[in-house]
């Protein structure tokens, strides 16, 4: 009986990991159970037959593929290699844990199997470590955002594991000997190298696609900002043509109200062409999606930058985000206020100083607006500003200053 | 004594301000000053670090750098104890941020009531030095972050906290809140007796304690604003004194 139940928690294991590995769908119903259960069945009564005990691992490997087929319904080739695949994690978890048992709790090696008690619990923790492998697997596929990870990074998890079944195949039943020593290094070396390469070509590619994305907003922005030139140059015909109108008729007093009317002034253009002196593509890009959005909606930003911006000493995404979140800040409440204006300045002294100051006429309450969920109206307000402390106190290097005076509110930033 | 630097790169301009401050002090009857003008960036730094001022700049000046740019550099030198007065042709609300981070007094449209406007900054920069110069100032703690100098009074801070991780500690007014590096050691070596340090991280200012919980596992102070600080338990005894 317990051997039956064994074998069902051993292959809904082997079916998880599978699924692990290959992230095919599974669909668990009736029919899917049942035959698990008959090839437990089966295979709980086989083994009490001497010879087929002794080839216990091949009728497991095979009731194992019969499995997968019934849950994943894919060909023939590709089971036997995922079988084949889990076989090996299954072998090297089941070393593993062998090694734990005999040369830390000091079981006796014949009693292991024999016993039923110990069989259970050896079955158990080889599963739980075989889980525990594949997580591990995939913890390193996300740590290093490895793209396209599904053959190539499979083989590279297989060669390892074999590498490893051979390296200790030696080191139990052979004396380890120099040329296995020396099999196993080179295999080992030559593996290494494949990884590295590997990994170095992964990481080009992620940062190639970092910038793409970069160059994609500011190349959307600049489309933007030419067909605001395309719309001022064709109002500025529109006023010259009006003008000549005027000349025409010798109309000189109309002309002078329609002037002051107008107030063509060179302080009406906006200020953005002033971020060409930031050199970062992406912090250029998003300064100036922020300004023309905050533009469109009759609040004007003032814009200076002092120096050429180039050494940013953080993560340039992360200052986006703090950027972002207080840009949306400050057009929220300048929004509400009377002057209705935004002050965004680059100062490169000691430290790169990036100030931002709006007009704001209600009361803030300084002490309060870091705090989670804390918010003078609307609803994301407060979890930005959280947001923003969050990030800036992993850094030891950046100082944020908050201040509100005589209607202003100024947030300072400072990146040593 | 006090000293008038004035930096722009028109004759003519150098010579109307000079003209305009002579004549308002030859009013007011202030004899103690002088007055020297530059064309150019470097004189006016080399200058300004030796004097304690009142700098009058023009924002366009006809080099590679503006006049915010030698402003700030004149920050960068003289530890804000001048009194800064920018000239522009047009004034707009975007230099409100020099006007807080430069300590700049006003800034000057040269084509609008430009002798009066002049005239008032003068006098008003005038009173803040002469004043500098005699009475003792309020109690107050300052703080430099990076080139910039904030003065605190010792009467608004509500309390100061180190930041988890970091050398960072963090002051809180009733509206502002500073990041500087330092310690709470040494700063309760600056602060007076008006603060107590109820939290291996809290340095509180005892006039702006409201109330204190004293539930012994949890003991806190509630500040002004309903602001929350935690106090170490063994720290409890000593805030009750002090608060009652």
């Amino acid at each position: 009986m317990d051997v039956i139940g064994i074998s069902i928690l051993h292959y809904y294991v082997c079916v998880y990991i599978a699924y692990k590995l290959s992230k095919w769908e599974v669909k668990i119903n009736l029919f899917n159970f049942l035959t698990v259960i008959v090839l437990s069945i089966v295979f709980s009564f086989l083994i009490q037959i001497p010879f087929f005990y002794k080839i216990r691992i091949i009728i497991s490997t095979v009731n194992t593929c019969l499995i997968f087929k019934i849950h994943f319904k894919k060909d023939i080739f590709t089971t036997l290699k995922t079988t084949f695949f889990i076989i090996l994690i299954m072998l090297l978890s089941e070393m593993l844990i062998i090694a734990v048992y005999i040369n830390v709790l000091h079981i006796d090696f014949a009693k292991l199997y024999k016993d039923k008690t110990t069989n259970i619990v050896l079955t158990i923790s080889l599963d739980v470590i075989a889980i525990f492998i594949t997580c591990l697997k995939e913890k390193f596929i996300k740590f290093y955002t490895i793209k396209d990870h599904n053959n190539l990074f499979n083989i590279f998890f297989m060669i390892s594991i074999i590498n490893m079944l051979i390296l200790n195949y030696f080191a139990l039943y052979k004396n380890l000997s120099i040329i296995a020593f020396c099999i196993t290094f080179v295999i080992s070396m030559i593996y290494a190298i494949i990884v590295l390469i590997f990994l170095k070509k992964n990481s080009i590619i992620n940062k190639k696609e970092k910038e793409y994305a970069e160059l994609k907003l500011y190349t959307s922005i600049i489309e933007d900002l030419v067909n605001d030139t395309a719309k001022f140059k064709h109002d500025f015909n529109n006023i010259m043509f009006m003008i000549k109108g005027y000349l025409d008729n010798n109309n000189f007093e109309e002309l002078k109200e329609y002037f002051n009317d107008k107030k063509l002034q060179g302080n009406e253009f906006s200020d953005i062409l002033k971020f060409k002196k930031i050199k970062n593509a992406g912090l250029k890009g998003l300064l100036t999606y922020k300004v023309t959005t905050i533009e469109a909606n009759k609040i004007k930003v003032y814009i200076e930058i002092l120096n050429d911006i180039d050494e940013i000493n953080m993560d340039i995404m992360e200052l986006c985000r703090i950027l972002g979140i207080l840009i949306d800040n400050a057009y929220e409440s300048a929004k509400n206020s009377e002057e209705k204006f935004i002050a965004i300045t680059f100062m490169q002294q000691k430290a790169l100083n990036i100030t931002i100051l709006n007009s704001c006429n209600d009361g803030v309450n300084i002490p309060n607006i870091y705090r989670l969920g804390y918010s003078t109206k609307g609803s994301n307000r407060g979890i930005g500003l959280h947001n923003v402390k969050d990030i800036i106190d992993k850094y030891d290097n950046i100082l944020l200053q908050t201040n509100f005076n005589e209607d202003v509110f100024i947030q300072e930033l400072y990146i040593n | 004594m006090i000293n008038i630097m004035i930096c722009d790169d028109c004759l003519e301009i150098r010579n109307i301000i000079t003209n305009v401050i002579n004549d308002f002090y030859k009013e007011i009857n202030f004899k103690e000053f002088n007055i020297v003008s530059f064309d150019n960036f470097h004189d006016s730094i080399d200058y300004a670090a030796r004097f304690k001022n009142i700098y009058l700049l023009d924002i366009d000046l006809n080099e590679e750098k503006n006049g915010l740019i030698l402003g700030q550099e004149i920050r960068e030198s003289d530890n804000y104890l001048g009194e800064m007065i920018f000239i522009t042709n047009y004034s707009h609300m975007g230099f409100k941020v020099f006007q807080y981070k430069l300590k700049v007094l006003d800034f000057i449209d040269k084509n609008y009531n430009f002798q009066k406007q002049l005239r008032e900054s003068i006098l008003i920069a005038t009173k803040i030095l002469s004043k500098k110069e005699n009475g003792h100032a309020e109690k107050k703690l300052q703080i430099k972050v990076g080139s910039q100098i904030y003065n605190v009074l010792f009467k608004d801070i509500y309390y100061i906290e180190t930041i988890k991780s970091s050398r960072k500690v963090v002051l809180y007014t009733s509206n502002s809140r500073l990041e500087f590096y330092d310690t709470l050691k040494n700063l309760s070596s600056l602060l007076d007796d008006r603060f107590i340090q109820i939290h291996r991280t809290i340095i509180v200012n005892k006039n702006y304690i409201e109330n204190v919980c004293k539930d012994y596992n949890n003991p806190y102070v509630v500040l002004k604003d309903g602001v929350k600080c935690m106090i170490s338990k063994d720290r409890l005894k000593e805030v009750m004194k002090s608060w009652m």
